[in-house]
């Protein structure tokens, strides 16, 4: 196979892009050099600044957005090439239709047409758009290459889900939002279509084995949902005992019950779990697990995981909302589904409901009315489904069109099937005896997406129904919270960014257009603070995943997190019983100091030259630097800092540590420990410490001062004593 | 279990980077190699020496990780400027009794070229113009802050390709406006007053339309100035400890800021700089480094004259036209300009100093030591320079800037005029002595005026510290000096910088040499020129 259009070279074109490079500015760091995919700029050693060939610039403006001193100007039109059309299929009679409405790639041509818009960024800012980091430049350029196989292969060491989330992603948020054809202001690579592409032409790989780093593990996964499927994947390749636990009678969670077919093919949404079975994962189906219950299942297993989701559904606290014939949408798509298969209306779906109605005369206007509260994802599939039984189907949302949660596609196609979708309405209450007649309709108004609407007409509108489903999402479980109160984590963006995430320059666009004029460099960051978190434990031993851990989410997050998870298992968890050793990797001991004139720095780069490099594994960084990944990773973690205030007043620990404790929501139940360098008093300072590292779920296990002059005699006694909590940790763990 | 003791962590361990993780996104990045080709060379020339780190001290480093400390730098400066606009609008009229006129022109203006002779850019750390304007835009005095004032608009290249002849345009047009009122002489207070309301006026504009100190960098007045000729005087300045570190470095916090320090405001790396030419020694970039890998060195003096390998274009054209400008303020002094001064009044109704004149001196000075420089690079050079660009550093230009269509001319110019720099910056400090050995005591009165002691009759509100004769010894002999450190400069730059370019290499020295003496020889006669003429 042949690549036909090299996206490298521009030759098609008959103009240039217009550069120009600020060398008064350009420092000459070269941040934009190792990022440029064409490898049109180069280094000008003799002023040390850099030089842009225009012949070889596509105008993707990568070296713009990663510029730190904007110092590079790109004028250029569209050199992107065309984006692929993807057909969408209208069943001619959508009354009882099953058949898959989005379409993929159907041949070669248009596949290595589109891969080869794929720029192959040295810094693809589309992998940290997508939330489990899939190495789209990998696969695309495996497509190319005519290597299915291979692009199977660079799925499956992120993704389990691949024939899933092709489907289901909202990719304008993710990584076809992020692209660097998008954050130029373009049509993006059509990443979704190629995943899917590669899909359906190529099977996806079986679990293969990847090491015997869990041999011995037994884990019990509760939920058999996405982030279920992924943890599960991760711990048996790893060769760890898994056992998935699922109150329903089939796997899939949210996958089978709350997509419709049309949507997801019910041979697609089953497809992981016959690998699972084929890999050795047991399942208990039908057995619900209480969190009350966590700690009996604790005698049983090695380490938990808890991918439940959020199974709590949202209600409308309005006038009649306890009448009869207002159901919840999980309940109404599970049954909804069941039905379609077996070719039935929506009368037969709640007859008590639907009897009354008598003879339905089937015009248009007589069909039963089905109110759908919410216009998200799920509420296009509870109108879209109720519109195959016969219905007709009006959704209503509060928030208006633009910040609302839907896919665009998904509601032009729920519009083509008929569907009336109203934003900026909400419902005011609702009228009926025993079963829901009416509702009033009231309009709204959201001029901000993170301000929540206000109602600005009451009852505008009287709408007659005969069912009203309520989709307007979910919240976690009150057990749950109650016993993790640290749950759920909220996605959030902090106000400092990280930079090696600015660095790419995914946050260089304020407002993506392709991504519905929202920042999908936010997006993405706060969308990797969750996944993080999902590898620390909750208790010990208990990890939560997917929407449990931070609210509703996606298919392809609840995926990234079961994954994290499971690695964080492998890597911190030992078997209560048997050979501990097996698999053991070395204990990872984080130090983090915070100095200012270097006596901090001194003690903890000390602190630690004695521990063997077979048993321990150190990282010695700088508060300002600190990973988070690292924290993760980390078995124990070290804390040195300064005391700043005058000699009397305000003495505290120095201010970057207090904030950097401040910005982190959870250490994961892990041993702590703290010191501090002091010139004359460091008083209440580590009990502060200590406090602040409890809140965050940390245990300080020992606390020192040492004299800022005096470091060097007090070294080796603290040495000592660190010595003796890292053997106690050892001893504990093997 | 007991931890084995036969395996020590090594060094390297235990600076590893992170711990070996899942971390899918480093799967998928391929990052092209830096260029480092010959970095040490490039850099080698003006790297301060290791040993001569400042910040090794402790103290030192605490002080500078301070994030108080151009706060507190800026503090009394900032007071002073605000007693000087209320004293020149509501203090006494009589400039040689008022605070705000005797403390700007007699100490202030003469303090400036003092520091700017003797370490560079240290009154831009401390500058109450765009320290105020950056209290503002940073809604704060000394914290690091995320939310920012203003429209953060960056500087449009058509006038950012000038670089630093945009400040020097500024600093005539202020120096102009400054001589057609004798604010400086100084006139009525008030003249001071709102001299200095005009300035953080424009300085607050700037600093809430653009981003950075963009004011700083291309618009100020003293910008250029101190930028280049204060170049001798940079006797210290934040450098990178090891530039392997700063190419290697995945964050550029000292670019983009930290949680602890900005972005550099000056659009400076330390990774790349040579000398303190846009550096507000702001010490953001010390503060922000996560690998504690900037430093506050010292450098051998003259340094940032020598030195550099980039000589560039809008430095040179700025030495030259600075040049003429204080040839301009002293020349003006003497009779023959005055009887010319008038005639142009006459003609075109504008009283001194007619831009006519004013513009003319200056670039006429301009030009004829430019072309002094290039007639003797041109008789004495090589014919033939087309590969030197190649080989040869000292060329590297802007790209498509100044003069960059005229190596040739470059080849001779830019290291010549950067030759001229202490020259021009001791005429500028020697320019400013009179007024601050003859009335600097008067601020005695100034101040003691406020507690109902300080009068006119006071013997300090005429007192001299010198005579004029003396004065124009002690002239002299600044010039002397700046002459001497000029020629020193010139022999090292020529060994590197001429030599391989000059077909005589002993003509085109001394012609070099000759350029400065007269220069120097220049400065020192007009002196006795201009006090002969009071």
């Amino acid at each position: 196979m042949t690549i036909t259009n090299d996206p490298k070279t521009n030759s098609n074109t008959q103009s240039f892009p217009n550069v120009t490079v600020f060398s008064d500015r350009c420092a000459g760091c070269e941040e934009c050099l190792v990022r440029c995919p064409t490898q049109a700029i180069e280094m000008d050693n003799f002023s040390w600044t850099i030089t842009i060939n225009n012949e070889l610039c596509v105008g993707c403006m990568q070296c713009t957005r990663t510029c730190p001193f904007s110092a590079i100007k790109i004028e250029s039109e569209d050199l992107s090439k065309t984006r692929v059309q993807l057909s969408i299929h209208h069943p001619k009679d959508l009354l009882l239709d099953r058949s898959e409405t989005r379409r993929g790639i159907t041949n070669w041509t248009d596949a290595l047409a589109e891969a080869s818009r794929c720029l192959n960024c040295p810094d693809p800012t589309c992998v940290r758009g997508c939330p489990t980091h899939n190495n789209i430049p990998g696969f695309i350029a495996a497509i190319r290459d005519g290597n299915l196989d291979q692009a199977q292969e660079i799925l499956s060491n992120t993704t389990v889900l691949p024939d899933v989330c092709s489907r289901v992603c909202d990719q304008a948020l993710q990584c076809e939002g992020s692209c660097t054809w998008s954050l130029a202001g373009h049509e993006p690579v059509a990443i979704g279509a190629l995943e899917r592409f590669i899909t359906e032409n190529s099977n996806v790989a079986p679990i293969a084995t990847k090491s015997d780093k869990g041999k011995g593990l037994e884990v019990a996964i509760i939920g058999a949902g996405p982030a279920g499927a992924s943890a599960a994947s991760e711990l048996v390749a790893n060769g760890a005992t898994v056992t998935v636990f699922e109150k329903n009678s089939e796997p899939g969670g949210l996958m089978r019950t709350a997509i419709p077919e049309f949507t997801l093919p019910q041979n697609v949404s089953q497809r992981v779990w016959e690998n699972l079975k084929a890999a050795g994962v047991k399942f208990e189906f039908g057995k619900e697990i209480q969190t009350a219950q966590i700690s009996e299942l604790k005698n049983k297993f090695d380490a938990i995981i808890m991918a439940v989701g959020a199974q709590a559904p949202l209600k409308l606290p309005v006038p009649g909302s306890d009448l009869e014939g207002i159901v919840d949408a999980v309940a109404f798509l599970e049954k909804a589904d069941n039905l379609l298969r077996e070719k039935k209306t929506i009368e037969d779906l709640y007859p008590e409901i639907f009897k009354r109605s008598g003879n339905q005369s089937k015009s248009e206007s007589s069909k039963p009315m089905i109110l759908v509260l919410g216009a998200g994802n799920t509420a296009m599939d509870v109108a879209r489904i109720s519109r195959r039984l016969g219905a007709n189907a009006t959704c209503v949302d509060w928030m208006s069109q633009q910040f609302a949660p839907v896919r665009p596609d998904e509601l032009v196609e729920a519009r083509d099937e008929g569907v009336d979708i109203r934003f900026n309405t909400t419902v005011s209450s609702f009228v009926g005896e025993k079963y829901v007649t009416s509702a009033k309709l009231s309009l709204t108004r959201q001029e901000v997406a993170t301000k929540l609407p206000t109602v600005i007409k009451e009852n505008a509108i009287d709408l007659k129904v005969d069912l009203v489903v309520m989709a307007m999402g979910f919240r976690l479980d009150k057990q749950l919270t109650d016993t993790f109160t640290m749950l759920p984590y909220r996605k959030k963006t902090p106000d400092m960014i990280d930079r090696v995430w600015q660095a790419s320059g995914i946050t260089a666009v304020p407002s993506v257009e392709w991504a519905r004029g929202q920042s999908v460099g936010k997006l993405s960051i706060a969308r990797e603070n969750a996944r993080l978190k999902a590898g620390l434990p909750v208790a010990d031993n208990v990890w939560v995943v997917g929407d449990a851990l931070i609210g509703p989410s996606t298919v392809v997050e609840a995926m990234a997190h079961g994954k994290h998870a499971a690695v964080s298992v492998l890597e911190h968890v030992r078997p209560r019983e048997g050979d501990k050793t097996s698999g053991k990797t070395k204990t990872n001991v984080l130090v983090i100091y915070d100095t200012r004139s270097g006596n901090t720095r001194d003690v903890a780069t000390n602190l630690l030259s004695d521990l063997s490099q077979d048993l321990y594994s150190t990282v010695v960084t700088p508060i300002t630097k600190v990973n988070y990944n690292d924290v993760v990773a980390s078995d124990i973690i070290v804390l040195g800092t300064w005391i700043e205030g005058m000699v009397l007043a305000n003495v505290k620990p120095a201010k970057p540590t207090l904030r950097w404790l401040r910005s982190i929501d959870t250490f994961g139940n892990k041993p702590v420990i703290v010191f501090v360098t002091y010139g004359v008093n460091p008083k209440g300072s580590l009990d502060l410490l200590e406090k602040e590292f409890a809140q965050r779920h940390a245990k300080v296990l020992l606390k020192k001062a040492i004299k800022g002059g005096k470091a060097q005699a007090q070294l080796p006694e603290f040495k000592k004593q660190v010595k003796q909590i890292f053997n106690q940790y050892f001893e504990k763990h093997n | 279990m007991t931890i084995a003791e036969d395996k020590k962590i090594t060094e390297a361990d235990r600076n590893a980077d992170s711990f070996e993780h899942y971390d899918p996104i480093k799967q998928a990045v391929h990052l092209r190699p830096k260029n480092k080709d010959n970095i040490h060379e490039r850099f080698e020339s003006t790297d301060p020496p290791k040993k001569w780190e400042v910040s090794k001290n402790k103290r030192v480093a605490a002080i500078l990780k301070d994030r108080r400390l151009q706060f507190l730098l800026i503090l009394p400066n900032q007071i002073v400027f605000w007693v000087v606009i209320v004293l020149g609008i509501a203090g006494t009229a009589d400039p040689m009794l008022n605070f705000g006129t005797t403390i700007t022109w007699f100490l202030w203006f003469c303090l400036v070229f003092v520091m700017m002779a003797v370490i560079g850019r240290a009154w831009c750390s401390m500058c109450p113009f765009g320290g105020f304007a950056e209290w503002l835009q940073r809604r704060t005095f000394w914290q690091r802050t995320q939310k920012t004032l203003g429209l953060g608009k960056k500087f449009p290249e058509p006038l950012a390709r000038w670089g630093f002849l945009l400040s020097v345009v500024s600093f005539l047009i202020l120096t102009w406006i400054e001589e057609f009122f004798n604010i400086a002489g100084p006139g009525s207070p008030w003249e001071t007053s709102y001299m200095v309301i005009g300035i953080v006026t424009a300085a607050v504009a700037f600093f809430l339309v653009f981003e950075r100190r963009t004011f700083c960098r291309y618009i100020c007045p003293l910008s250029a100035l101190i930028g280049s000729v204060g170049a001798m005087g940079s006797v210290a300045g934040f450098r990178t400890k090891d530039r392997d570190v700063c190419m290697d470095c995945k964050t550029k916090d000292c670019m983009r800021g930290s949680e602890e320090g900005f972005g550099c405001p000056w659009y400076t790396w330390p990774g790349s700089a040579d000398s303190n030419l846009s550096c507000g020694l702001c010490s953001e970039c010390y503060k922000a480094c996560p690998s504690d890998n900037v430093g506050l060195f010292l450098q051998p003096p003259l340094t940032s004259v020598i030195a550099p390998k980039r000589r560039r274009a809008d430095i040179a054209l700025s030495v030259l036209l600075l040049w003429g400008l204080v040839i301009y303020q002293q020349v003006n002094a003497t009779n023959v300009f005055a009887s010319l001064d008038n005639w142009l009044t006459n003609k075109t109704g504008i009283h001194y100093p007619n831009p006519i004149d004013y513009v003319g001196v200056i670039v006429i000075v301009a030009l004829i030591t430019g072309a002094l420089i290039l007639a003797a690079g041109f008789a004495f050079g090589k014919k033939n320079l087309d590969s030197y660009k190649e080989s040869q550093p000292v060329l590297a230009t802007p790209q498509k800037s100044l003069l960059s269509k005229h190596p040739k001319a470059l080849a001779f110019l830019l290291p010549i005029s950067y030759g001229l720099i202490p020259v021009v910056g001791a005429d500028y400090l020697a320019r400013q002595l009179p007024k601050f050995f003859q009335h600097v005591l008067s601020l005695i009165p100034a101040v003691g005026a406020w507690f109902g002691h300080g009068s006119a009759k006071s013997s300090f509100y005429t007192k001299a510290i010198l005579g004029v004769p003396q004065i124009v010894a002690v002239q002299i002999a600044v010039i002397g000096i700046g002459t001497l450190a000029s020629l020193w400069a010139m022999n090292k730059i020529f060994n590197r910088d001429l030599k391989p370019v000059s077909r005589s290499s002993a003509a085109l020295r001394i012609s070099s040499f000759a350029i400065i003496l007269a220069c120097g020889v220049g400065a020192s006669v007009l002196y006795f020129i201009m006090h002969a003429a009071n």
